[in-house]
Protein backbone atom coordinates (compact mmCIF):
# COMPACT_ATOMS: atom_id res chain seq x y z
CA UNK A 1 0.00 0.00 0.00
CA UNK A 2 1.53 3.36 -0.76
CA UNK A 3 2.30 5.19 2.25
CA UNK A 4 -0.77 7.30 3.40
CA UNK A 5 1.51 10.61 3.37
CA UNK A 6 3.02 9.80 -0.52
CA UNK A 7 1.67 13.44 -1.28
CA UNK A 8 3.43 15.15 1.17
CA UNK A 9 6.80 12.88 1.18
CA UNK A 10 6.74 14.14 -2.58
CA UNK A 11 7.28 17.27 -1.96
CA UNK A 12 10.73 18.31 -1.90
CA UNK A 13 10.65 20.49 1.42
CA UNK A 14 8.90 17.44 3.43
CA UNK A 15 10.34 14.11 2.16
CA UNK A 16 10.50 11.16 4.37
CA UNK A 17 12.41 13.14 7.38
CA UNK A 18 9.41 16.07 7.38
CA UNK A 19 6.68 13.42 7.24
CA UNK A 20 8.76 11.89 10.43
CA UNK A 21 9.21 15.29 12.30
CA UNK A 22 5.28 15.65 12.01
CA UNK A 23 5.24 12.47 13.45
CA UNK A 24 6.94 13.16 16.49
CA UNK A 25 5.23 16.60 16.74
CA UNK A 26 3.23 17.46 19.06
CA UNK A 27 0.81 20.72 18.98
CA UNK A 28 -1.77 22.41 21.28
CA UNK A 29 -5.18 23.70 19.79
CA UNK A 30 -6.49 25.92 22.45
CA UNK A 31 -10.11 26.53 21.31
CA UNK A 32 -12.13 24.65 19.84
CA UNK A 33 -14.75 26.85 17.58
CA UNK A 34 -14.54 27.97 14.54
CA UNK A 35 -10.79 28.09 14.05
CA UNK A 36 -10.03 24.68 15.94
CA UNK A 37 -12.81 23.04 13.65
CA UNK A 38 -10.94 24.41 10.22
CA UNK A 39 -7.20 24.09 11.76
CA UNK A 40 -7.74 20.72 13.03
CA UNK A 41 -8.50 18.17 10.04
CA UNK A 42 -5.62 19.02 8.16
CA UNK A 43 -2.89 18.68 12.12
CA UNK A 44 -4.89 15.29 11.83
CA UNK A 45 -4.96 14.42 8.46
CA UNK A 46 -1.15 15.62 7.90
CA UNK A 47 0.17 12.91 10.13
CA UNK A 48 1.06 15.56 13.31
CA UNK A 49 1.89 12.92 15.94
CA UNK A 50 0.19 14.04 19.39
CA UNK A 51 -2.25 17.04 18.97
CA UNK A 52 -4.05 18.08 22.27
CA UNK A 53 -7.24 19.90 21.95
CA UNK A 54 -8.26 22.55 24.86
CA UNK A 55 -12.32 23.88 24.93
CA UNK A 56 -14.05 24.11 28.33
CA UNK A 57 -17.31 24.90 25.96
CA UNK A 58 -20.09 22.10 24.60
CA UNK A 59 -21.66 22.13 21.41
CA UNK A 60 -24.32 24.98 20.99
CA UNK A 61 -27.16 25.83 17.90
CA UNK A 62 -25.07 29.01 16.80
CA UNK A 63 -21.94 26.74 16.24
CA UNK A 64 -23.12 24.63 13.34
CA UNK A 65 -22.75 27.43 10.84
CA UNK A 66 -19.01 27.68 11.09
CA UNK A 67 -17.76 24.84 13.86
CA UNK A 68 -17.70 21.80 10.70
CA UNK A 69 -16.44 19.10 13.28
CA UNK A 70 -19.75 18.56 15.26
CA UNK A 71 -23.43 17.53 14.32
CA UNK A 72 -27.15 18.56 15.27
CA UNK A 73 -27.28 15.24 17.19
CA UNK A 74 -24.04 16.50 19.38
CA UNK A 75 -25.36 19.86 20.32
CA UNK A 76 -25.03 19.84 24.77
CA UNK A 77 -22.04 17.42 24.38
CA UNK A 78 -18.52 18.44 25.35
CA UNK A 79 -16.68 20.53 22.34
CA UNK A 80 -13.64 18.56 22.46
CA UNK A 81 -14.93 15.22 23.40
CA UNK A 82 -17.01 15.28 19.96
CA UNK A 83 -14.14 16.78 18.00
CA UNK A 84 -11.34 14.08 19.24
CA UNK A 85 -14.86 11.55 17.57
CA UNK A 86 -14.49 12.60 14.41
CA UNK A 87 -10.73 13.34 13.88
CA UNK A 88 -9.83 9.99 15.60
CA UNK A 89 -11.96 8.37 12.47
CA UNK A 90 -10.18 10.96 10.10
CA UNK A 91 -6.51 9.47 11.24
CA UNK A 92 -5.78 6.61 13.99
CA UNK A 93 -2.41 7.53 14.17
CA UNK A 94 -2.73 10.57 16.06
CA UNK A 95 -2.71 10.33 19.73
CA UNK A 96 -5.29 13.11 20.79
CA UNK A 97 -5.12 14.20 24.98
CA UNK A 98 -8.10 16.15 25.93
CA UNK A 99 -8.94 19.25 28.07
CA UNK A 100 -12.09 19.93 28.83
CA UNK A 101 -11.43 22.95 30.74
CA UNK A 102 -10.18 26.76 30.05
CA UNK A 103 -6.35 28.07 29.53
CA UNK A 104 -5.74 29.83 33.05
CA UNK A 105 -2.79 31.64 34.67
CA UNK A 106 -2.35 28.92 37.02
CA UNK A 107 -2.26 26.44 34.47
CA UNK A 108 -1.00 27.92 31.23
CA UNK A 109 2.93 27.19 31.55
CA UNK A 110 2.53 23.43 32.60
CA UNK A 111 0.64 22.67 29.70
CA UNK A 112 2.04 24.80 27.42
CA UNK A 113 5.80 23.32 28.01
CA UNK A 114 4.97 19.80 26.62
CA UNK A 115 4.21 20.92 22.94
CA UNK A 116 6.07 22.46 20.19
CA UNK A 117 3.89 24.47 18.89
CA UNK A 118 0.37 25.83 20.10
CA UNK A 119 -2.74 27.81 17.90
CA UNK A 120 -4.30 30.35 19.32
CA UNK A 121 -7.79 29.51 18.34
CA UNK A 122 -9.73 31.53 20.78
CA UNK A 123 -11.95 34.21 20.94
CA UNK A 124 -11.10 36.63 23.27
CA UNK A 125 -8.68 39.03 24.12
CA UNK A 126 -7.61 37.12 27.58
CA UNK A 127 -6.77 34.10 26.31
CA UNK A 128 -4.44 35.65 23.79
CA UNK A 129 -1.99 37.58 26.39
CA UNK A 130 -2.53 34.62 28.17
CA UNK A 131 -1.43 32.30 25.54
CA UNK A 132 1.46 34.82 24.53
CA UNK A 133 2.55 35.52 27.95
CA UNK A 134 2.89 31.67 28.76
CA UNK A 135 4.79 31.03 25.57
CA UNK A 136 7.00 33.46 25.88
CA UNK A 137 8.40 32.17 28.85
CA UNK A 138 8.25 28.75 28.04
CA UNK A 139 10.21 29.52 24.88
CA UNK A 140 7.48 28.33 22.07
CA UNK A 141 6.16 29.79 19.02
CA UNK A 142 2.34 30.13 18.50
CA UNK A 143 0.01 30.80 15.87
CA UNK A 144 -2.40 33.56 16.28
CA UNK A 145 -5.32 33.76 14.01
CA UNK A 146 -8.17 36.25 14.52
CA UNK A 147 -11.52 37.31 13.29
CA UNK A 148 -13.97 40.46 12.27
CA UNK A 149 -17.25 39.77 10.01
CA UNK A 150 -15.65 38.63 6.37
CA UNK A 151 -11.26 39.72 7.91
CA UNK A 152 -8.96 37.40 8.92
CA UNK A 153 -5.49 37.93 10.79
CA UNK A 154 -3.16 36.00 10.69
CA UNK A 155 0.33 35.76 12.05
CA UNK A 156 3.34 33.67 14.22
CA UNK A 157 4.43 35.09 17.27
CA UNK A 158 7.39 34.36 19.41
CA UNK A 159 9.11 32.16 16.87
CA UNK A 160 12.98 32.23 15.87
CA UNK A 161 14.27 35.34 17.62
CA UNK A 162 10.58 37.37 15.81
CA UNK A 163 8.10 39.08 17.53
CA UNK A 164 5.32 38.51 20.30
CA UNK A 165 2.01 39.21 20.28
CA UNK A 166 2.65 42.01 23.31
CA UNK A 167 4.84 43.31 20.56
CA UNK A 168 1.95 44.14 18.44
CA UNK A 169 -0.23 45.31 20.92
CA UNK A 170 1.30 46.14 24.05
CA UNK A 171 -1.42 47.43 26.50
CA UNK A 172 -3.97 44.77 27.71
CA UNK A 173 -6.89 44.84 25.26
CA UNK A 174 -10.17 44.68 27.21
CA UNK A 175 -12.86 42.29 25.36
CA UNK A 176 -15.42 44.79 26.15
CA UNK A 177 -13.13 47.52 23.77
CA UNK A 178 -14.29 45.60 20.70
CA UNK A 179 -17.38 43.81 19.15
CA UNK A 180 -17.41 39.94 19.45
CA UNK A 181 -18.26 37.39 16.77
CA UNK A 182 -21.77 36.48 18.97
CA UNK A 183 -22.20 40.95 18.35
CA UNK A 184 -21.63 41.73 14.75
CA UNK A 185 -21.50 38.36 13.31
CA UNK A 186 -18.75 36.20 11.34
CA UNK A 187 -18.62 34.82 7.69
CA UNK A 188 -18.25 30.80 8.20
CA UNK A 189 -15.35 30.55 5.15
CA UNK A 190 -13.29 33.40 6.68
CA UNK A 191 -13.20 31.18 9.75
CA UNK A 192 -12.69 28.30 7.25
CA UNK A 193 -9.59 30.08 5.29
CA UNK A 194 -8.15 31.49 8.66
CA UNK A 195 -8.47 28.41 11.02
CA UNK A 196 -6.41 26.46 7.34
CA UNK A 197 -3.85 29.39 7.49
CA UNK A 198 -3.04 28.63 10.65
CA UNK A 199 -2.55 25.11 10.54
CA UNK A 200 -0.77 25.88 7.40
CA UNK A 201 1.50 27.74 9.32
CA UNK A 202 1.74 25.47 12.58
CA UNK A 203 2.73 22.81 10.50
CA UNK A 204 5.84 25.10 8.43
CA UNK A 205 7.36 26.05 12.19
CA UNK A 206 7.42 22.05 13.14
CA UNK A 207 8.81 21.65 9.43
CA UNK A 208 10.96 24.75 9.85
CA UNK A 209 9.97 25.91 6.66
CA UNK A 210 11.09 28.92 5.11
CA UNK A 211 8.67 32.10 5.08
CA UNK A 212 6.16 31.71 8.16
CA UNK A 213 4.15 34.72 9.06
CA UNK A 214 6.76 35.39 11.89
CA UNK A 215 7.62 38.94 12.16
CA UNK A 216 4.33 39.87 9.66
CA UNK A 217 0.18 40.15 9.99
CA UNK A 218 -1.44 38.92 7.32
CA UNK A 219 -5.03 40.30 6.59
CA UNK A 220 -7.21 39.38 4.55
CA UNK A 221 -11.10 40.21 3.54
CA UNK A 222 -13.12 37.58 1.69
CA UNK A 223 -15.95 40.11 1.08
CA UNK A 224 -13.18 42.70 -1.12
CA UNK A 225 -11.11 39.67 -1.93
CA UNK A 226 -7.90 41.69 -0.42
CA UNK A 227 -4.98 40.19 1.07
CA UNK A 228 -2.02 42.22 2.23
CA UNK A 229 0.49 41.46 4.85
CA UNK A 230 2.21 43.75 6.96
CA UNK A 231 5.78 43.44 8.61
CA UNK A 232 5.90 44.66 12.23
CA UNK A 233 8.61 45.07 15.11
CA UNK A 234 10.09 43.20 17.89
CA UNK A 235 10.04 45.39 21.07
CA UNK A 236 12.43 43.36 23.41
CA UNK A 237 11.28 45.61 26.49
CA UNK A 238 7.83 44.30 26.11
CA UNK A 239 9.31 40.59 26.13
CA UNK A 240 11.70 41.24 28.50
CA UNK A 241 8.28 42.72 30.91
CA UNK A 242 6.78 39.50 30.56
CA UNK A 243 9.42 37.27 31.48
CA UNK A 244 9.78 39.45 34.86
CA UNK A 245 6.47 40.00 35.51
CA UNK A 246 4.33 38.75 38.74
CA UNK A 247 1.13 38.10 36.27
CA UNK A 248 0.32 36.01 33.06
CA UNK A 249 -2.03 37.02 31.12
CA UNK A 250 -4.11 40.55 31.08
CA UNK A 251 -2.94 42.17 34.39
CA UNK A 252 -6.24 43.86 36.70
CA UNK A 253 -5.20 47.44 37.42
CA UNK A 254 -4.64 48.25 41.29
CA UNK A 255 -6.57 51.45 40.40
CA UNK A 256 -9.83 50.78 39.63
CA UNK A 257 -12.76 51.91 41.86
CA UNK A 258 -15.27 49.58 42.54
CA UNK A 259 -18.89 51.55 42.12
CA UNK A 260 -20.92 49.51 44.76
CA UNK A 261 -23.80 50.42 46.47
CA UNK A 262 -22.23 51.08 49.51
CA UNK A 263 -19.92 53.80 48.05
CA UNK A 264 -20.12 57.00 49.25
CA UNK A 265 -19.76 59.87 45.81
CA UNK A 266 -19.40 62.78 48.03
CA UNK A 267 -16.10 61.43 49.32
CA UNK A 268 -14.39 61.89 46.13
CA UNK A 269 -13.79 64.45 43.20
CA UNK A 270 -14.58 63.35 40.05
CA UNK A 271 -11.85 64.46 37.11
CA UNK A 272 -13.55 64.17 33.65
CA UNK A 273 -10.82 63.90 31.53
CA UNK A 274 -12.39 64.59 28.08
CA UNK A 275 -12.42 67.08 25.93
CA UNK A 276 -14.88 69.80 25.83
CA UNK A 277 -16.96 68.86 22.60
CA UNK A 278 -17.17 65.85 23.69
CA UNK A 279 -21.28 64.71 24.81
CA UNK A 280 -22.82 64.45 27.28
CA UNK A 281 -21.88 67.79 28.70
CA UNK A 282 -21.57 67.26 32.55
CA UNK A 283 -22.28 69.83 35.34
CA UNK A 284 -21.98 68.95 38.64
CA UNK A 285 -20.67 70.42 41.91
CA UNK A 286 -18.03 67.65 42.46
CA UNK A 287 -17.02 67.04 38.84
CA UNK A 288 -13.68 69.29 37.82
CA UNK A 289 -13.11 69.34 33.56
CA UNK A 290 -9.65 68.43 32.83
CA UNK A 291 -9.42 67.61 28.88
CA UNK A 292 -6.10 65.22 28.43
CA UNK A 293 -5.10 67.53 25.26
CA UNK A 294 -5.04 70.69 27.74
CA UNK A 295 -2.16 69.30 29.22
CA UNK A 296 -3.34 70.45 32.83
CA UNK A 297 -3.17 67.12 34.72
CA UNK A 298 0.35 67.58 33.95
CA UNK A 299 0.03 70.74 36.40
CA UNK A 300 -1.84 69.13 39.28
CA UNK A 301 -0.10 67.97 42.59
CA UNK A 302 -1.69 65.03 42.52
CA UNK A 303 -0.83 63.47 45.33
CA UNK A 304 -2.58 66.53 47.34
CA UNK A 305 -5.08 66.34 45.79
CA UNK A 306 -7.73 63.89 48.06
CA UNK A 307 -9.29 60.99 47.00
CA UNK A 308 -10.68 61.54 43.29
CA UNK A 309 -11.73 59.52 40.71
CA UNK A 310 -10.50 59.99 37.25
CA UNK A 311 -13.69 59.30 34.13
CA UNK A 312 -13.90 59.45 30.46
CA UNK A 313 -16.04 58.30 27.68
CA UNK A 314 -14.88 54.62 28.01
CA UNK A 315 -12.32 54.39 31.09
CA UNK A 316 -9.43 54.23 28.43
CA UNK A 317 -8.32 57.25 29.46
CA UNK A 318 -8.92 57.19 32.77
CA UNK A 319 -7.04 53.92 33.37
CA UNK A 320 -4.05 55.13 31.40
CA UNK A 321 -3.36 58.58 33.56
CA UNK A 322 -4.04 56.23 36.80
CA UNK A 323 -1.57 53.93 36.04
CA UNK A 324 1.11 56.23 35.06
CA UNK A 325 0.34 58.36 38.23
CA UNK A 326 0.67 54.91 40.78
CA UNK A 327 -0.82 57.10 43.35
CA UNK A 328 -3.60 55.56 45.83
CA UNK A 329 -5.55 58.97 46.04
CA UNK A 330 -6.41 58.73 42.72
CA UNK A 331 -8.27 55.95 40.97
CA UNK A 332 -10.03 55.62 37.77
CA UNK A 333 -13.56 53.83 36.82
CA UNK A 334 -14.35 52.37 33.41
CA UNK A 335 -17.53 53.49 33.71
CA UNK A 336 -18.78 55.68 31.03
CA UNK A 337 -19.42 59.79 31.41
CA UNK A 338 -22.83 58.97 30.64
CA UNK A 339 -23.86 56.58 33.08
CA UNK A 340 -21.91 57.90 35.65
CA UNK A 341 -23.42 61.14 35.64
CA UNK A 342 -26.77 59.56 36.15
CA UNK A 343 -25.25 57.53 39.38
CA UNK A 344 -23.98 60.66 40.13
CA UNK A 345 -27.02 62.82 40.06
CA UNK A 346 -29.10 59.50 41.50
CA UNK A 347 -26.30 59.46 44.70
CA UNK A 348 -25.73 63.07 45.34
CA UNK A 349 -28.32 65.51 45.87
CA UNK B 1 0.24 70.24 0.98
CA UNK B 2 0.60 66.37 2.14
CA UNK B 3 -2.35 64.53 1.75
CA UNK B 4 -2.76 61.16 3.59
CA UNK B 5 -5.44 58.41 2.09
CA UNK B 6 -6.45 56.40 4.78
CA UNK B 7 -7.89 52.67 4.41
CA UNK B 8 -9.54 51.44 7.28
CA UNK B 9 -10.29 47.67 8.50
CA UNK B 10 -12.64 45.83 11.05
CA UNK B 11 -14.58 47.89 13.41
CA UNK B 12 -12.27 50.82 12.39
CA UNK B 13 -14.37 50.97 8.51
CA UNK B 14 -17.58 51.29 10.31
CA UNK B 15 -16.82 54.20 13.06
CA UNK B 16 -14.35 56.41 10.16
CA UNK B 17 -15.85 55.14 6.95
CA UNK B 18 -13.50 52.72 4.71
CA UNK B 19 -12.05 55.77 3.04
CA UNK B 20 -10.93 58.93 4.50
CA UNK B 21 -8.54 61.79 2.95
CA UNK B 22 -6.83 64.68 5.19
CA UNK B 23 -4.86 67.28 4.06
CA UNK B 24 -2.09 68.54 6.41
CA UNK B 25 0.39 71.92 5.89
CA UNK B 26 2.98 69.25 7.71
CA UNK B 27 4.25 65.79 7.88
CA UNK B 28 2.37 63.97 10.94
CA UNK B 29 3.56 61.38 13.52
CA UNK B 30 1.35 58.30 14.19
CA UNK B 31 0.72 59.56 16.95
CA UNK B 32 -0.48 62.99 15.82
CA UNK B 33 -2.97 61.29 13.00
CA UNK B 34 -4.38 59.08 16.21
CA UNK B 35 -5.03 61.70 18.12
CA UNK B 36 -6.93 63.61 14.80
CA UNK B 37 -8.81 60.81 14.32
CA UNK B 38 -9.98 60.09 18.30
CA UNK B 39 -11.14 63.83 18.30
CA UNK B 40 -13.45 63.23 15.01
CA UNK B 41 -14.28 60.09 16.37
CA UNK B 42 -14.39 59.28 20.24
CA UNK B 43 -14.90 55.99 20.05
CA UNK B 44 -11.44 55.54 18.86
CA UNK B 45 -10.06 56.50 22.12
CA UNK B 46 -11.05 52.44 23.48
CA UNK B 47 -9.94 50.91 20.24
CA UNK B 48 -5.46 50.75 19.93
CA UNK B 49 -5.20 51.51 16.55
CA UNK B 50 -2.42 50.81 14.56
CA UNK B 51 -1.21 52.51 11.66
CA UNK B 52 0.99 50.91 8.58
CA UNK B 53 2.47 52.41 5.62
CA UNK B 54 4.30 50.59 2.32
CA UNK B 55 3.32 47.43 4.77
CA UNK B 56 5.56 47.87 7.41
CA UNK B 57 3.83 48.77 10.85
CA UNK B 58 5.19 52.41 12.48
CA UNK B 59 5.33 53.09 15.91
CA UNK B 60 3.46 55.69 17.85
CA UNK B 61 6.51 58.17 16.88
CA UNK B 62 6.90 57.18 13.55
CA UNK B 63 6.51 59.89 10.53
CA UNK B 64 4.23 59.43 8.24
CA UNK B 65 4.50 60.73 4.57
CA UNK B 66 2.33 62.05 2.09
CA UNK B 67 0.78 59.05 0.59
CA UNK B 68 -2.12 55.93 1.78
CA UNK B 69 -1.76 54.77 5.23
CA UNK B 70 -3.49 51.67 6.26
CA UNK B 71 -5.11 51.74 10.29
CA UNK B 72 -6.74 49.08 11.85
CA UNK B 73 -7.16 47.40 14.60
CA UNK B 74 -6.67 43.87 17.11
CA UNK B 75 -9.35 41.38 15.78
CA UNK B 76 -10.97 39.34 18.50
CA UNK B 77 -13.19 36.81 16.78
CA UNK B 78 -13.16 33.29 16.67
Amino acid sequence: MINRYDRHIKLESFGESGQLLLKKSKVLVIGVGGLGCAALPYLVSSGVGTIGLMDADRVDNTNLQRQILFSEEEIGLPKVNCAINRLSKLNTEVNFISYTFDLIPENAEEIISQYDVILDCTDRFEARYLINDACVRQNKPWVFGALYKFEGQVSVFNYDLGPTYRCLFPFNIKQQMLPSCSDVGVFAPAVGVVGVTQASEAIKVLLNLDQTLSGSLWCIDLLKMNTYTIEHNKNQKAIDQIKVSSHLGIEPSDYIIDLNTEFNYEDYRWIDLRESHETPQISHKLVKALPLSSMEHKKVNWSQMGNVVLFCASGARARKLADELQLSNVRFTDLGAEELFIKLVKYIA
Amino acid sequence: MITYQIKCFGVLSEIIGEQLTIESNTEWSVEQLIKYLERDYPKLEAIPVKVAQNNRLLHDSGILISGTLSVFPPFSGG
